[in-house]
């Protein structure tokens, strides 16, 4: 790699990151320790911080969520193996959590259904179809209920963002920003 | 009977099941790598409590954090114990421990609560 072209692209990247004002930062496999190391940086700042439990708990629900879903997309299909991206921020009166890796096309419809559902219900919706997604739910073979994003909108209170990028023939990358708003 | 008891960790919740004492309580947080392997135990030692149940028992939960996939497992325990009220025609009761301010436990808690048909109180602490 010439300096350069590192040069370059390390400015735009840095500029992501004062973007999020990220205090957390992370790129590579995520497995439980990770989460729980994350998870426990991240209670610990808040805690230095003097923030309020509420929103505490709703940053620990939002990234445990969204963590654990790395890890159980990184054990099989396009992501297995492949480096994820994981990004905690603080600016203008939010908590960002910021994820991106890498999904079969095939499977993001289904994923794009998901998260335009959840964001168009509001807090009564959100909870019926939590409650109802629950009654028919079954623990999936990688660990996962199928519940994550409707937490992650009911914790969050915000609309979950997110965006696929094409990345190569059937494989694009996925990025999914959660936002919390601290007071 | 014997007594189940896992030392509460960082994403797994202590558990107590004490058939002796009567003492039967999840605290903690939960949100363990593999809800079913986690959890495999207790629905063990549910199916065997279930043949010989002690009645007007109180099951207690004091979590503080739980993942959604252990929400299911929530939900699948307490159909466990209706089942097992049911079927053995005894008294069983769930007590559901929510802090003072936590609004999120305790929506959790009357969502259960709506849920199932054993006795299930709700207990701010």
């Amino acid at each position: 790699m010439r300096n350069e072209a590192i040069g370059a692209r390390t400015h735009e990247f840095f500029q992501l990151l004062q973007d999020f004002n990220a205090t957390l930062v992370y790129q590579g496999i995520f497995d439980q320790e990770i989460v729980k190391t994350f998870l426990r940086m991240a209670e610990n700042r808040l805690k230095e911080e003097n923030t309020e439990d509420s929103v505490r708990k709703k940053l620990f629900s939002v990234m445990t969520e969204v963590l654990q879903n790395i890890c159980k997309h990184q054990k099989s299909g396009a992501a297995e193996g492949n480096d994820a991206i994981f990004l905690l921020g603080q600016k203008d009166n939010e908590y960002a959590v910021f994820t991106g890796n890498l999904i079969a096309d095939e499977m993001i419809s289904r994923v794009k259904v998901k998260i335009d559902q959840v964001n168009g219900l509001d807090k009564e919706g959100l909870k019926e179809l939590y409650k109802q997604s629950r009654l028919k739910s079954e623990i999936s073979e990688v660990g996962g209920a199928g519940l994550g994003f409707i937490d992650i909108a009911r914790k969050s209170g915000n609309p979950l963002q997110y965006h696929f990028a094409p990345v190569e023939k059937d494989i694009s990358f996925f990025t999914l920003l959660s936002t919390i708003t601290i007071n | 009977m014997e007594t189940l008891i896992l030392q509460g960790t960082e994403d797994t919740p202590g558990v107590k099941l004490d058939y002796t004492s009567g003492e039967f309580v999840f605290s903690g947080r939960s949100l363990p790598e593999d809800v079913n392997s986690f959890y495999q135990p207790v629905f063990e030692w549910l199916d065997r409590f279930g043949t010989k149940p002690l009645t007007n028992s109180s099951f207690d939960f004091r979590l503080e954090y739980f993942n959604t996939a252990s929400s299911k497992v929530l939900l699948d325990i307490f159909m466990k114990l209706e089942e097992i009220s049911r079927k053995q025609n005894c008294v069983l009761k769930i007590k559901w421990f929510f802090l003072e301010h936590d609004e999120d436990m305790l929506e959790a808690g009357e969502e259960y609560k709506e849920l199932i048909e054993v006795p299930f109180e709700l207990i701010a602490y």
